[in-house]
């Protein structure tokens, strides 16, 4: 039994202050901002404040807002910090999990908050099925109470990523009081233990959320928090430009921001988005069964071209399945280089008489407008090798994903379910799932990096790190995929503003967000 | 009136095989549709025995027919089920009575353009036959006819929202937050009805380029309905007789000839409700308007069968009870009618 | 019929222009503006390679460039003696018309991103000259005084502007013009395929055959058209012949109804009376006496059908359920340009639009002013 802690102190919110975007020095305000309020805007909409059902991006902001994990990661960055459990235990063989709680905090329905609460909350996700529920029932077998502030998860097989699943909120300990044993709650205010309360929601209208006096770490910076539901970009802008909202969230149209940073009042701020976008080859099927064939398209498509023509900018290039801004992230593929991709398809036998003919799939209805511009850039990219020959193919979403396996080439993105490399890479290139993403592609050696890498025991240990940088080398020789772009994460405020932290977790941390 | 009660009892039982037929066909026409609703709803490359799972619990992997006859079944009972995605398990009639109201305003808005443009210019036609005028409004309604309704949207939007600023160009209203108090569901009515001014000045604004849109793009039709019946009436012995009392002009093509033919336009605009519909779909993508049209659309990206169906079926049935409605009218109108 | 009373041929088309005006009112000059419209477009469609200015789905400049513009100036420092500009290396800005036509006219592109001074990496040796859109020539010659232009601007002139990737608006409006006709007509003659045939059948024999068949079609008459067409799009697809098949299912019940009832009347005509008394066959009625009385109508409908059917298919086009890149299509480019509208891109959707509107009206004309020369019992007074 080796026993593992974490820092018991949680790093000083100013720190992150720093880290994001305040030009003030930060750390001196820690209790001025309670009468604060700060209204968002957002474009998106809560689905189900269910954590039992809910599985979606603005909803699990929500959560990151209103119920705390277990363990929840540190602001600004993809690690793991303690969250409503100070500690936790492995056993030797990896399967069974021993977390110690933090001691005197209640729900906000005066419910105390114990070991019996997360037992019945992780109980709840196993009767109630909802959508997110695999990320609980594929994993863990089942939940023992040790003692009132100490609970044990027992899982099927050992995952060393464990931490990161507790992490999403299906695991999200919530007031058995307040909340149907097995029966989902679509429109509970109750929350969990968070910054905020939820003080009234109005659907697809307005979401009020006010400090909670009973937070065990420090205060929100801003007493309280106006989401307000917008049913189109164009009207969020507007919001935004009047001064009727101070931050707007997910999102104006793409090409609000480069306007809107002309204007003195208002500030846009980026960041590195998780949803990645790239080319699956599938390497069972003629002519990518040939690693040439790959590896030529990987020298000739123009990303930067994809970033500026399709996406307008909203996206960055991306030279790895891992994204940037992720740990352990390297830039692992080559940039464009015409004479090397001619080179290869020479090799491979083709020639300007003798092109290559592919067809390239992807699909109109899952993606957005911009779809058929990526397709059309990355056609005209890899034609510019006059080696190529692209036909492009669509199909609808629902077609598209039932094709997996006999398209040859195609577009697709992902964003990730926990904040690991090996969630980006794993699913595409393991021998026993690229089968379902339709990639096919099987490799000794690949096995053996996901292999060492799953059961490492320091999830952030330089050991590990080590492996994915080799499977990020490999991939660039191997080319399973071919990594596109990134998402960038863009947020527009008022220039008054500070304290807004974008990282890869993808939700925005409103108790962060402070204003002038 | 006996007669007309019976009449009304067949035709109303008319409309019951229309529906079917219509709720039969894309009831196939969905399933035989390429595409899993399932893995469109959930991330690519989940396992399949997770992907079988959904399937199951959602009675996808019964036979076509028992999901046929369930359906038919629920739908006797006015359940329209529950949403397969993008989530999972809405009620269909909720989703489609949320969105309903928003269609409704727009149609009612559009059908007011139409009546004001359309009629007016119409009788004016009629009035002034085989004029410029006349010929000109009859190349009008061709050429209105021919322009796709999304681009005289667009055209709006670009030349009054974008250029002259006037009007938003996307949505009902600016925020949910200033939406009036639900009471039909109308905003513009609403917020009226409680006697909210800001709300209603907004309501308005949005409302306006879209009605203006619909509202246009169907007045060619009813500037041909309008001037034909005014021909018509025109030729009949009582106006005749009124010009013939020495009542000025405008007075008997406007007054007289025009309320006697307002009767078989107003029916006959029954008739036009599909195109009206069609129209509208349309011009809620163009405005990004949250009707039951763009729900339509966006649904069947994600092959959300229930929802599909349902739509469809609150469309075959607005369709089907509006040309009863002019059919019932026409006969308590005009008695010779009977079948 | 009327043509019996036909006098003698007047020679020069003004003439018969003309006399037509005088058989047929003003209808007959409807049927000919959209016979010429219909010609035009036809005309374009077919020389579609030969008219193009450039390929439809390559980017041949920057993006959004302004209908009218797309040329270039050199713009070299003062007394570099820079006089031809082959094989100079040029800064330009990243991802416009300079940028993409540089290498076409023999010069090195040194691509920028927006917002660089340009003038500054010239001075610091990083280019030799730099190439600038001719609309900006005169103020950045204000501003970078020590600049001279080289030569008179060059480059190609895009009538009608260029798209978000560069491509040009009037190529793709031409060859915009082939998918368009080939789904509208195509998918009319589908209809008509399965319309009319069923109609005489239906019409013909009666009976339960007739009734369940007339339930169907106007059941599917009264429906939305474009819902419809929606639904079954998004079954079968993409590519012209599917989204062909899925408004025919739409137009359909138009033939069958027009041709049941064309049957219903002409059936109860003394000439099919005799026929049968004379101990003709049914196929032999249907196929010699009654069907040739349909084909008169079946042209007008026809005609009205495709202009429909090119709204439809715009329609589809334009909620992102019609044809797919590569194909250009006229529906599709203002889904596309409908982004770019509130930053006041407007010539990306104006022009595909009035294509639509002229196309559509053609048809509508023709058949319009068919419909009166033929059936004037057929479209109201």
């Amino acid at each position: 039994m080796y026993k593992r802690k974490f820092f018991f102190v949680l790093l000083a919110l100013a720190v992150v202050l720093a880290v994001g975007l305040t030009a003030c020095g930060g750390g001196k305000q820690a209790s001025t901002g309670a009468g604060k309020t700060i209204v968002i805007g957002t474009t998106d909409k809560v689905t189900d404040l269910d954590p039992a059902n809910a599985y979606d991006f603005h909803t699990w902001e929500i959560f990151h807002n209103t119920m705390d994990t277990l363990l929840h990661y540190k602001p600004g960055t993809t690690d793991l910090e303690p969250g409503l459990a100070e500690s936790y235990d492995v056993s030797d063989d990896g399967k069974e999990y021993t977390f110690h709680l933090r001691q005197g905090l209640k729900f906000p329905d005066g419910t105390p908050f114990n070991a019996e609460a997360v037992k019945w909350s992780i109980d709840r996700v196993f009767k109630i099925q909802g959508d997110p529920n695999w990320l609980v029932t594929s994993f863990v077998d089942h939940v023992e109470v040790v003692d009132d502030y100490t609970v044990k998860f027992v899982l099927k097989d050992a995952v060393n990523y464990f931490p990161l699943l507790v992490a999403t909120y299906p695991y999200a300990p919530v007031s058995p009081k307040c909340y149907p044993a097995d029966q989902i709650a679509s429109d509970s205010t109750c929350g969990g233990i968070g910054h905020y309360k939820i003080e009234k929601w109005t659907r697809d209208v307005e979401m009020d959320l006010v400090a909670n006096p009973d937070w065990y770490g420090d205060p929100p910076k801003a007493g309280k928090v106006i989401v307000k539901y917008f049913a189109d970009a164009t009207t969020m802008r507007l919001a935004l430009e009047n001064g009727e909202i101070d931050i707007a969230l997910k999102s104006l149209n793409p090409t609000d921001y480069a306007d809107l940073e002309k204007n003195p009042d208002i500030q846009v701020i980026e960041g590195p988005g998780a949803q990645i976008r790239y080319i699956v080859f599938n390497s069972d099927m003629a002519p990518f069964d040939n690693k040439l064939v790959r590896e030529a398209v990987a020298y000739a498509v123009d990303r930067q071209a994809i970033v500026d023509k399709a996406f307008q900018g909203t996206h960055e290039p991306l030279y790895s399945m891992v994204p940037m801004g992720m740990w352990s992230h390297i830039d692992a593929f080559p940039k464009r280089d015409l004479n090397k991709a001619k080179e290869l398809l020479q090799e491979a036998g083709y020639s300007a008489d003798k092109p290559l003919e592919i067809d390239l799939w992807w699909t109109p209805t899952h993606y957005g407008d911009t779809e058929s511009d990526v397709a059309s850039v990355v056609k005209a990219a890899l034609e510019e090798t006059g080696m190529i020959k692209v036909n492009l193919q669509s199909a609808e979403w629902a077609t598209y994903t039932d094709q997996f396996g006999s398209m040859g080439m195609f577009l697709l993105g992902w964003y990730p379910d926990y904040m690991d490399p090996d969630n980006y890479t794993y699913p595409f290139a393991a021998s026993d799932a690229s089968d379902d993403i339709g990639s096919n592609y099987k490799s000794e050696q690949m096995d053996a990096y996901f292999k060492s890498e799953q059961t490492a025991t320091d999830l952030r240990g330089a050991e590990r790190q080590k492996v994915f940088e080799d499977i990020q080398k490999l991939w660039a020789v191997d080319v399973p995929t071919l990594p596109l772009t990134q998402g960038k994460l863009l947020v527009a405020a008022r220039s008054n503003v500070t304290g807004i932290v974008l990282d890869p977790v993808m939700a925005n941390h409103y108790f962060l967000f402070d204003k002038k | 009136m006996r007669s007309l009660g019976r009449y009304l009892l067949v035709r109303t039982l008319l409309t019951i095989p229309m529906i079917f037929v219509l709720v039969t066909l894309v009831f196939l026409i969905l399933r035989v549709m390429p595409g899993d609703p399932v893995k469109s709803s959930i991330r690519p490359g989940a396992p399949q025995e997770y992907i079988d799972e959904i399937r199951h619990t959602l009675g996808l992997d019964k036979p076509l027919y028992v999901q046929y006859g369930e359906y038919l079944w629920d739908l006797l009972h006015f359940d329209l089920g529950t949403t397969l995605s993008p989530v999972r398990g809405q009620s269909v009639s909720e989703q489609i009575w949320e969105h309903f109201p928003a269609t409704l305003e727009l149609a009612l808005a559009g059908i007011l353009v139409t009546a004001v443009v359309g009629v007016g210019a119409g009788a004016y036609a009629a009035h002034h036959r085989r004029s410029v005028a006349d010929y000109s409004l009859r190349l009008y309604a061709i050429i209105v006819y021919a322009i796709p309704v999304f681009w005289l949207g667009l055209m709006f939007q670009l030349i009054f929202g974008v250029w002259l600023r006037w009007f938003p160009i996307a949505g009902r209203i600016s925020s949910l937050a200033v939406a009036p108090e639900h009471v039909t569901g109308l905003y513009t009515l609403d917020s009226l009805l409680t006697g909210n001014w800001v709300a209603f000045k907004d309501s308005v604004m949005h409302l306006i380029l879209p009605a203006m849109t619909l509202g246009l793009y169907l007045s060619g039709v009813f500037v041909r309905l309008t001037r034909s019946n005014m021909l018509q009436i025109l030729k009949m012995d009582f106006i005749t007789a009124a010009r013939a009392r020495g009542i000025p002009e405008r007075t008997v093509v406007y007054g007289h000839a025009l309320k006697n033919a307002l009767i078989p336009i107003i029916t006959m605009m029954g008739l036009q409700f599909a195109l009206l519909l069609a129209g509208a779909v349309l011009t809620e993508s163009t405005f990004s308007w949250p009707g039951l049209g763009r729900f339509l659309v966006e649904r069947i990206t994600y092959r959300d069968f229930p929802s599909i169906q349902g739509a469809v079926v609150v469309f075959a049935v607005l369709v089907a009870s509006v040309s009863l409605l002019v059919d019932v009218l026409y006969a308590w109108i005009d008695p010779r009618i009977r079948y | 019929m009327k043509t019996s009373q036909k006098p003698s041929e007047p020679t020069s088309l003004l003439g018969r222009l003309l006399r037509g005006a005088y058989w047929y009112g003003a209808e007959w000059y409807w049927t000919v503006t959209g016979g010429v419209i219909l010609a035009l477009i036809i005309l374009i469609t077919i020389l579609a390679p030969v008219v193009s200015p450039y390929d439809p789905i390559t980017t041949v400049g920057g993006p959004f460039e302004r209908p009218g513009g797309g040329q270039v100036v050199l713009l070299a420092p003062k007394g570099s003696g820079i006089a031809s500009r082959e094989g100079l290396a040029v800064a330009v800005f990243y991802n416009t018309t300079p940028s993409v036509i540089a290498e076409e006219y023999g010069m090195t592109p040194r691509p920028y991103q927006v917002n660089k001074d340009l003038f500054a990496k010239v001075r610091a040796g990083e280019a030799d000259a730099v190439l600038l859109s001719a609309r900006d020539a005169a103020q950045a010659l204000e501003e970078n005084p020590d600049f001279v232009q080289v030569g008179e601007a060059f480059g190609p002139r895009f009538l009608l502007g260029t798209d978000n990737l560069g491509r040009d608006i009037v190529s793709r409006l031409i060859w915009g013009a082939r998918a368009v006709l080939a789904v509208a007509i195509l998918s009319a003659l589908f209809s008509a395929a399965i319309g009319v045939p069923l109609g005489l059948l239906s019409g013909f024999f009666g009976g339960w055959f007739d009734r369940t068949l007339s339930l169907i079609m106007d059941s599917i008459y009264s429906f939305p058209g474009l819902i419809l067409a929606i639904a079954v799009a998004a079954v079968l697809g993409t590519g012209v012949v599917n989204i062909a098949i899925a408004i025919s299912v739409v137009y359909i019940p138009t033939y069958f109804r027009m041709t049941r009832s064309q049957v219903l009347s002409i059936k109860e005509e003394l000439y099919v009376e005799a026929a049968r008394a004379l101990g003709a066959r049914q196929r032999e009625v249907l196929g010699m006496y009654i069907f040739p009385n349909v084909i008169s109508t079946l042209v007008v409908v026809f005609s009205l059908n495709v202009a429909d059917a090119i709204l439809t298919e715009a329609g589809l086009a334009f909620l992102g359920l019609g044809l797919q890149p590569p194909t250009p299509d006229w529906g599709f480019d203002l889904n596309k340009g409908k982004a770019y509208l509130p930053r006041g891109y407007w010539w990306p959707i104006t022009f595909p639009g009035m294509m639509i509107t002229l196309v559509a009206l053609g048809f509508s004309l023709l058949g319009e002013g068919l419909g009166e020369i033929l059936n004037p019992r057929l479209t109201e007074e």
